[in-house]
């Protein structure tokens, strides 16, 4: 309780630099309120559900190296938002790409429908989703190389993670969207900790895998895609939070999940206030800037760590 | 939960603070036919790309004043040099031009993320868009400017000046025997060649001063052809377009051609770089610069 209470204030108070710096020093009521807040609210739901995302997903496949981005979901959402911005469907709902939805959930389609063949390891899906994600980023760049430069240079700032389009009621949708996903991903926090030991030991645990997966997979790639088509492709998020609050909290997930969603949305939400004012005039890709924030601050704590704590999600 | 639930209401209920109202009587139909309050003389004008920094900034003849943001790389006139900059026309930044407070943001169809637009009119702000991808686009966005802007009789003038500059290049054209016609192609970019094709307006400037689009049977509007491609059409002239002031770049895309001594504009020196702003900026300076494209295409 300590643990999520700190992390709630780091959260609060990041949120609340973010709400008072911007591009413009000095902006009214107005502005902070239709501009900086819905954006605030969207970076820390994008930031919850990616962090979220990525900590089930390094469980499901016992690999630290799964990242929400892992299944090729997003690169079904790029796909869908580059043909969207190019044909002029952007099929946008209140600042949330609506074409890259649809591209995501296609593809999250394709993994759902494979997962569901009981034969399928988690190896062998691993691997189909890796597949997806250059299958779909190729047919990215064929479409780029055959199109015009309209429509496209704003589907690539979009391919490297903008929040810049935030809109209150689809910043409160994606919110709301992201804490209910989440909490029915959490619901299964006992499985998922059974998975901690192994397939097979999972199993004779009484986990039916296989229904396990498939409906993690569909959940999660809801999760993902609804991220994906708000704020376009962010990294990092997703794959250093989780081992972030793994080192301090451990890998059970009852009490590692809701630490992960908090961190994650105060990690996004402190990217984006620093891609917003650190290079002012200019504003900078905020999946640029989690990297760079988020890389020297992950090897520093892996160094300063006395042993391996930062595991890959076996329990410590 | 309940807490969260509660600050997200009364989030709900700030909603409505964001809206700003729109002043004025005046109704103006843009080219996406949205229909745009306005005041009748909009004093605080933002132009979100550097064509309609120049067009607006002709059309308030010397009161420059009334333009108070412009787009990066906005440099003429130059008196509009020094005009806070919103930031890059295909990705601007909202807060800056919320923060400008303009009674009329103008914005074009095909250089402008249609999203930001949008964003921009649910934040209550003004915005007509024009279109410029044709000569008869161009002439319909100088009248809609006009209109917008207050400055209808200034529009008349300069739409009048815009056509019979048209007329004269079209009547020199037209005085060219047709089996002189040059066969040109604009280069836009290297490494990938970039060029300009049937769709772009570059095809029709080029039909306007009696030459021929090389790939003008291209569909889109700027394809990247082969280079084997090229050799096998064999333009009768290569224009480099130069964009902005630094032309060493553009010399070094010029001077690439020497690798293909056979071609047909190397081989008779009509490999050239042509000063790109004035032709690419559908303003009143498209006039000179289309002179210039004549100039280097018929010496």
């Amino acid at each position: 309780m300590k643990r999520i209470l700190v992390a709630f204030s780091a959260w609060l108070v990041v949120f609340v630099f973010a709400l008072r710096f911007g591009a413009v020093s000095g902006a009214d009521f107005e502005t902070i309120i239709a501009l900086r807040l819905p954006r605030a609210l969207l970076a820390s739901g994008v930031g919850a559900g990616l962090a979220v995302a990525g900590a089930v997903l390094q469980t499901l496949f016992a690999n630290p190296l799964c990242e929400p981005y892992t299944l090729g979901i997003s690169s079904g959402a790029a796909l869908g938002a580059v043909l969207g911005s190019t044909v002029g469907l952007g099929l946008a709902v209140s600042g949330l790409a609506g074409s890259a939805f649809l591209g995501a959930f296609l593809f999250a389609a394709v993994l759902y429908l494979l997962s569901r063949r009981a034969r399928i390891t988690g190896t062998a899906l691993l691997l189909s989703g890796v597949m997806l994600q250059f299958f779909g980023s190729s047919l990215v760049a064929l479409w780029m190389g055959l199109t015009d430069a309209a429509g496209v240079q704003s589907a690539l700032i979009w391919l490297l993670g903008d929040l810049s389009r935030a809109r209150l009621s689809g910043a409160i949708f994606t919110l709301g969207g992201v804490i209910s996903l989440s909490i029915a991903i959490g619901s299964r926090w006992r499985s998922l900790d059974a998975l901690l030991l192994g397939d097979e030991d999972a199993a004779s645990l009484g986990v039916d895998l296989p229904m396990l997966r498939k409906r993690l997979i569909l959940l999660i790639s809801l999760l993902v895609g609804l991220c994906v088509s708000a704020a376009g492709l962010i990294g990092f998020v997703g794959l250093v939070v989780p081992h972030f609050v793994r080192g301090f909290a451990g890998s059970l997930h009852k009490r590692m999940l809701p630490l992960c969603a908090i961190w994650g949305a105060f990690a996004l939400t402190l990217a984006d206030l620093l891609a917003r004012v650190s290079a002012r005039p200019f504003e900078l890709p905020a999946g640029v800037m989690t990297a760079l924030l988020g890389a020297p601050v992950f090897l520093w704590v892996m160094i300063r760590a006395p042993k391996a704590r930062l595991t890959d999600g076996t329990p410590t | 939960m309940r807490g969260l639930s509660l600050f997200l209401a009364l989030l709900m209920t700030a909603l409505p603070l964001a809206r700003a109202e729109n002043r004025g009587d005046k109704r103006v139909v843009d080219a996406l036919g949205v229909s745009v309050q306005l005041v009748e003389k909009p004093a605080r004008v933002v132009t979100l790309i550097p064509s309609l920094g120049e067009l607006a900034a002709d059309l308030c003849e010397t009161h420059y004043e009334r333009i108070v943001g412009v787009s990066d790389s906005t440099d003429y006139p130059p008196a509009l040099k020094g005009r806070s900059s919103i930031g890059p026309y295909h990705h601007f930044n909202l807060e800056r031009v919320v923060a400008l407070k303009p009674d009329l943001v103008l914005a074009t169809h095909s250089g402008n993320s249609k999203d930001q637009i949008e964003h921009l009119r649910e934040l209550g702000l003004p915005v007509v868009v024009v279109r410029t991808e044709s000569f008869a686009e161009i002439e319909q966005s100088i009248e809609l400017v006009g209109k917008a802007m207050g400055s209808a009789p200034a529009a008349t003038a300069l739409l009048e000046r815009f056509r019979t500059g048209i007329t004269q290049l079209k009547n020199r054209a037209g005085a060219r025997p047709v089996a002189n016609r040059r066969r040109v192609m604009l280069e836009l970019g290297d490494e990938p060649l970039i060029v300009a094709g049937g769709k772009s307006f570059l095809s029709e400037a080029l039909a306007l001063v009696g030459a021929t689009n090389v790939f003008g049977d291209l569909a889109s509007a700027y394809p990247r052809p082969s280079t084997e491609e090229l050799i096998q059409r064999d333009p009768d002239a290569i224009l480099v377009l130069a964009l902005g002031d630094d032309t060493a770049y553009f010399a070094k895309l010029a001077a690439n051609w020497k690798q293909h001594p056979k071609l047909k504009a190397f081989k008779n020196g009509n490999v050239k770089i042509l000063r790109g702003d004035e032709i690419l900026r559908p303003s009143l300076r498209l006039l000179e610069g289309l002179a210039r494209l004549e100039r280097a295409i018929y010496p």
